[in-house]
């Protein structure tokens, strides 16, 4: 099988140094706005993010909120250089500042080697510790250290729940210093929740560019409603915001709380613990698509926080026509240097009639042996230890293989993958893979059964 | 004529020859000896064979490097007797390989002026046959109906190409060493070469799936190694007839060498012995002999690789695979 496109294209727009815009990029169409490459991004963005001029209220929204409005800068230790820039906001008059965890993931898991600091609209400078991070929601509550002024730090209200929520189409306005050229207001539009998403995150109509992550957004009386997170880097205004809830949940929690230990990867353990019992839990218990071809019961997942692509590919050249399901997750956790925490699921049919049994049997073989196990750096990851042998699925005799991958920093969370190849019509068959990322040993046995035993024979 | 004293050329032929009229014969640089020799590693007089009552008897004389006799390294001044009943007595002084035929020495028959490599060309021709067919249902598994004409012509082209220049290069190194190209040689060589490769390279895969042994494919790569090992060995031979020994010493370090190199690799670069993560060789069904077991078992007999994953990630990172941006 051919390997599965990177998808959703998805920028985190914190800014980052240019040698890290490999990395920025990873997504084809999901961008996180933490902000780096300063030339080349700010041309490739410049074209596709034409906002209109704002409106009286957004003068109004932002003359109201740029006292509470800081950038968050992790410095190189002792260069005095920064590495990744992104914003965040003051929410408590003790200096509580919220912003994205990928915009402080540097200082919070290399401490060693960098500083974090936040800088106001008026250019004063402050170190700032980090009292919480939440990896799941994207989350960091910080505090400043300084001493807070005589009336204690100017902040931003969280807009209250009690308040009727917001309509699709309302006017909202999302803050922060884009790709580090200074603070700026993007006006754009309220719209609802983001369909399939695995966590509840706010699909914001207007342009979102690196460097702002960690920002605020704010309803037309200065609220904050969301934290600006990410956009779609294939799309036109595709942004996406975390919904303050979890922020204000997070401040709630660790107000009082001293810094956190860092490097912080025991608490980034510890979330992805309970993210994958939910995310196996959930998966579990949806199930299935039933009528997945026309001779097997081939796992499908429902379409609840995936989504499925297919295509048909018929053979030009008299070989063996291909059809091929792809479903992934549009959420990924981001935990420093790879995201994790995902499930895919694809397949591919083959049918070679046209070729017989042998050269069938060769490219089955093929396509079987065209695949890849490992998926993160060494200094990440083990390299792949794998079990196979056949499978009997009530009649159904199929070739398995799976293979683990253990995290390093991250221990007992592991990626477990499942290659699957039917092997039951001498020149037709299936080939299957799933994947999940970051789930505890049992779970990716659970995982691993589940997605075996949804393979059969599909009654005549 | 008692004896005939010969000085070997390097391709093992006859350079000089001289008749031995009656003994003592003296062998030395200096201009009085019975043999002259302008090898610089050679004595004044460098030895003498003399009668006895014990036969032909070969006397070292005062030099420094002494005398090589047969597998025997004699010194300045020892005695050994000669027997040059079977074969002629091969004698090395310096760097000058001589040869000491007898009167009474029994001679072999005389040697036909065989074909390059003694098989009979029906052996030949059905090998030659066996090696096109393999190569045919080769490009006919691999290559989809509408492509399989010019992938039949690019084989063709590259395999005649290769062929020879391998073959070529190898007359010519043959050549500069015996005189003789025996381009047919290696030509067999070859032929036979790539019938074993392909039958290592295949038949592995084929247990290894139907009796769902991976490890089988997985060390596949010490039969090929073997073969080539082999099929040096036949080239070297064209080159030193002579020498079995030496160049079967060679081939069998070269296969343990390429056998040693290929599992360090493979422990450097995928952090295990074997060439496959997992086996990948799929054949019809009815292939298969190995029992399937059941999901539940297959999922329980992952449990060892917890422990093993565990370990694993606390040993240092080992080489470079995948990347930050992989989804």
């Amino acid at each position: 099988m051919p390997p599965a496109r990177a998808w959703p294209p998805v920028e985190w727009p914190a800014m980052k140094s240019p040698s890290r815009v490999g990395a920025l990029a990873r997504a084809v169409l999901l961008s996180l706005l933490a902000l780096a490459a300063p030339g080349a991004r700010a041309q490739a963005d410049a074209g596709t993010t034409a906002a209109p001029p704002p409106s009286l209220s957004a003068r109004k929204v932002y003359e109201q909120a740029r006292s509470q409005l800081v950038q968050i800068r992790t410095v190189l230790k002792g260069r005095a250089s920064q590495t990744s820039v992104g914003s965040g906001f003051f929410v408590t008059r003790d200096g509580h500042i919220v912003t994205n965890f990928h915009v402080v993931s540097e200082a919070a898991l290399k401490p060693g080697q960098h500083d974090l600091v936040y800088v106001t609209a008026d250019g004063r400078e402050a170190p700032v510790s980090i009292l919480q991070i939440d990896v799941l929601h994207d989350l960091a509550l910080l505090k400043a250290g300084d001493a807070p002024p005589a009336a204690g730090f100017a902040a931003l209200a969280f807009r209250e729940t009690t308040q009727a929520p917001l309509a699709q189409g309302e006017r909202i306005y999302s803050l922060g210093n884009p790709l580090d050229v200074g603070f700026a207001v993007m006006e754009g539009n309220f719209n609802g929740l983001v369909k399939r998403s695995f966590y509840p995150q706010i699909f914001f109509g207007g342009a979102l560019s690196a460097g702002m992550s960690g920002g605020p957004a704010l309803d037309e009386s200065g609220r904050v409603i969301g934290i600006n997170v990410a956009r779609r880097v294939d799309g036109e205004q595709v942004s996406f915001l975390v919904p303050a809830a979890f922020a204000s949940a997070l401040l709630a929690g660790s107000r009082a709380a001293a810094p956190l230990p860092l490097p912080a990867h025991a608490v980034v353990q510890a979330q992805l613990q309970q993210h994958q019992d939910t995310l196996t839990e959930r998966f579990v218990k949806q199930g299935w698509k039933r009528a997945t071809h026309p001779r097997y019961l081939v796992p499908v997942p429902p379409d609840e926080f995936m989504r499925c692509w297919g295509s048909s590919d018929p053979s030009k050249t008299g070989g063996m026509d291909v059809e091929r399901s792809d479903c992934v997750m549009d959420t990924h956790i981001f935990v420093g240097e790879f995201n994790t925490g995902a499930i895919s699921v694809r397949h591919e049919s083959y049918d070679g009639t046209r070729l017989g049994a042998l050269r069938f049997a060769s490219r089955h073989a093929m396509a079987f042996r065209n695949e890849s196990f490992t998926r993160l750096r060494g200094e990440h990851q083990t390299p792949p230890q794998c079990h196979e042998d056949f499978v009997d699925r009530d009649g159904l005799v199929l070739r398995a293989v799976v293979c683990l991958r253990a995290y390093r920093k991250l221990p007992q969370l592991y990626d477990v993958s499942v290659l699957v190849a039917t092997l039951d019509q001498t020149s037709a068959g299936v080939q299957g893979r799933f994947d999940a990322q970051g789930v505890s040993f049992a779970n990716a046995q659970r995982l691993a059964r589940h997605y075996l035993d949804a393979y059969a024979k599909a009654a005549p | 004529m008692k004896a005939q004293i010969e000085l070997i050329d390097r391709d093992g032929q006859a350079r000089l020859a001289h008749a031995v009229q009656s003994w003592p014969l003296s062998v030395g640089r200096g201009l009085d000896n019975d043999l002259v020799l302008s090898d610089p590693h050679v004595a004044v007089r460098h030895f003498t064979v003399e009668a006895s009552d014990a036969g032909l008897e070969l006397v070292v004389g005062d030099t420094d490097n002494g005398v090589q006799l047969g597998r025997r390294r004699l010194r300045r001044g020892e005695r050994a007797v000669l027997d040059g009943h079977d074969a002629p007595v091969e004698l090395t002084v310096g760097r000058t390989r001589l040869q000491l035929r007898l009167a009474d020495q029994r001679l072999a028959p005389e040697l036909p002026l065989a074909a390059a490599t003694g098989l009979r060309p029906a052996v030949l021709g059905a090998a030659a046959a066996l090696l096109a067919a393999a190569l045919l249902f080769e490009s006919w598994l691999v290559n989809d109906p509408t492509e399989l004409p010019g992938a039949l012509a690019s084989l063709a082209l590259s395999l005649a190409v290769g062929t020879f220049v391998w073959c070529g290069a190898w007359a010519l190194l043959t050549k500069t060493f015996t005189r003789h190209a025996r381009f047919g040689w290696h030509l067999t060589v070859v032929l036979f070469a790539m019938l074993g490769w392909r039958a290592a390279d295949a038949l592995p895969g084929l247990v290894g799936f139907a009796f769902s042994w991976p490890a089988v494919p997985d060390f596949a790569f010490v039969l090929t190694d073997a073969v080539g090992a082999a099929a040096l060995y036949f080239h070297l031979l064209a080159l030193e007839p002579r020498r079995v020994p030496l160049m079967r010493g060679v081939a069998v370090v070269a296969w343990l060498t390429a056998v040693g190199l290929g599992l360090w690799f493979n422990q450097q670069r995928e952090d295990r012995w074997g060439a496959e993560l997992y086996l990948s060789h799929l054949y019809p069904p009815a292939l298969r002999l190995a029992k399937p077991v059941t999901a539940e078992a297959f999922v329980d007999a992952m449990a060892p690789l917890q422990p093993l994953l565990d370990r694993k990630a606390k040993e240092p990172p080992r080489g470079q695979q995948g990347s930050d941006d992989a989804d």
